[in-house]
């Protein structure tokens, strides 16, 4: 085996990369989630509808369009999981995680964004989606994701 | 607004998939080598029937051209290398019973590397550096007559189209995942498969040799001097590491020649030949260096 990895040394490149991917992807990944996981309890008083418009209200309000959005890239390991996930088919789960922490974050920084100033809910709320691939073949795959709606903000007294 | 509305938080169902992701790539790891190797093993199957059924002057269409174009020895020494290397082999190719459409042709090269290689079209290149290496003249035959079973059993033919067979496989599995990751270990499973097979043809080109030298030479000793200037070149050679070598390791190829020479009734030791000519000029054994 040792010899074979001394003949391949390309191959030795491979895995060196494909452990940074795996570790440093996954450490990455559970911080983010647990960073996720808290900010959504802080703002968990800034509601989120998907309907076009609020219930009617006594009280006259204002209205606002907030945006979020962030760049999320794979890992190499992710990038070679997909690779081999693309011959068989089935669930992709290592971008159904990527994909997932994307929304999650940009719903955040909407939220953020809301209650910087000084809205309470965020109606009409919609997701874009952008693949942002640099180069064409064996490129590093990372996704763009845009949450935005129209917040309510409730004049001052 | 009402105090009844809430955002109730969402279930984790995507981070707490089932399965660790290592079991993934181990599982899809395996299916893709699988597939790797049953592509391998029936292209490889196919080609070998087919290479030799294929007319021998189709591979002399192919391959001549590119000998042509080969400086002919420039040097007169050189010239009566080749001439000499062209006389041993025409004395083995007489007792190989070769096709009647097929042709040989021994090329010197002026290189210092101890190797020797047959390639499409019955062309058969010598470096220098391994006549100088060579004992005597039974031995540097049994290099010959190793090249030319190659040649017969249509060996190059075979590799080329095993060659091209496996470059198209590759680019269609590398251009279905779109990646250049994964072709690169669904090609190392191939390449090990074609070293087994590599394998294979140089015991086949073996046999074949060793039968011709009984023939020319009385006996197999040229054989096994041969295998041993490879197991003094190479004192290094891996042991236990057989799998990753394209030829046969030099212990097991004497070994064989003593179970053939018992089996067949050859004798495996008898008068050698010394190297003569213009071939003696250049042999001064020396000491391997590397």
């Amino acid at each position: 085996m040792s010899a074979f990895l001394l003949q391949h040394p390309d191959f030795v490149v491979f895995l060196v990369l494909l452990a940074v991917g795996y570790f440093a992807g996954r450490a990455a990944e559970s911080a983010h989630y647990r960073s996720i996981r808290r900010r959504e309890r802080q703002l968990a008083g800034i509601l989120m509808f998907a309907t076009k418009f609020p219930p009617a209200v006594q009280v006259r309000q204002t209205t606002t369009l907030v945006s979020g959005s962030v760049v999320i890239s794979s890992d190499y390991f992710k990038l070679f999981v997909a690779s081999l996930r693309k011959l068989f088919g089935g669930r992709f789960r290592v971008y159904e995680t990527l994909l997932d922490r994307a929304r999650r974050e940009a719903v955040l920084r909407m939220k953020r964004e809301a209650l910087r100033l000084g809205g309470h809910a965020v109606f009409n709320v919609k997701f874009e989606t952008f693949n942002v691939t640099m180069g064409a073949r064996g490129g590093i795959a990372a996704v763009e994701v845009l949450a935005y709606g129209t917040a309510l903000i409730e004049p001052k007294k | 607004m009402s105090r009844s509305y809430e955002n109730p938080p969402q279930p984790e169902q995507v981070e707490t998939g089932d399965g660790h992701p290592l079991l993934e790539v181990a599982i899809l790891l395996s299916g893709v080598v699988a597939i790797g190797a049953v592509f391998v093993a029936v292209i490889a199957f196919s080609v070998t029937w087919v290479a030799p059924k294929v007319p021998f002057r189709f591979e002399r269409q192919l391959a001549d051209p590119f000998f042509e174009e080969r400086k002919p020895p420039s040097d007169k020494d050189a010239f009566a290398r080749e001439r000499e290397l062209r006389a041993i082999a025409d004395r083995l190719v007489a007792a190989m019973d070769l096709p009647r459409d097929m042709s040989v042709t021994v090329h010197y090269d002026q290189g210092p590397v101890l190797n020797a290689f047959a390639s499409l079209g019955g062309h058969i290149v010598i470096y220098r550096g391994l006549i100088e290496r060579m004992p005597n003249e039974d031995a540097l035959a049994a290099v010959i007559a190793h090249e030319i079973a190659h040649v017969q059993h249509r060996h190059p033919a075979a590799s080329l189209g095993r060659g091209v067979a496996m470059a198209l496989v590759l680019s269609v599995i590398g251009m279905s995942t779109g990646s250049g990751i994964a072709d690169r270990v669904v090609g190392a499973a191939p390449n090990r498969a074609l070293l087994k097979f590599s394998r294979d043809q140089e015991e086949e080109a073996d046999a074949g040799a060793m039968r011709a030298i009984a023939r020319v030479y009385g006996h197999v000793g040229g054989m096994q001097d041969l295998f041993r200037v490879f197991q003094d070149a190479r004192p290094d050679a891996p042991r236990g590491a057989q799998f990753l070598l394209t030829h046969p390791v030099t212990a097991e190829r004497l070994q064989a020649v003593a179970s053939s020479a018992a089996r067949e009734g050859w004798a495996t030791d008898g008068e050698r030949r010394p190297l003569e000519g213009p071939l003696k000029k250049m042999n001064h054994t020396r000491e391997p260096t590397c």
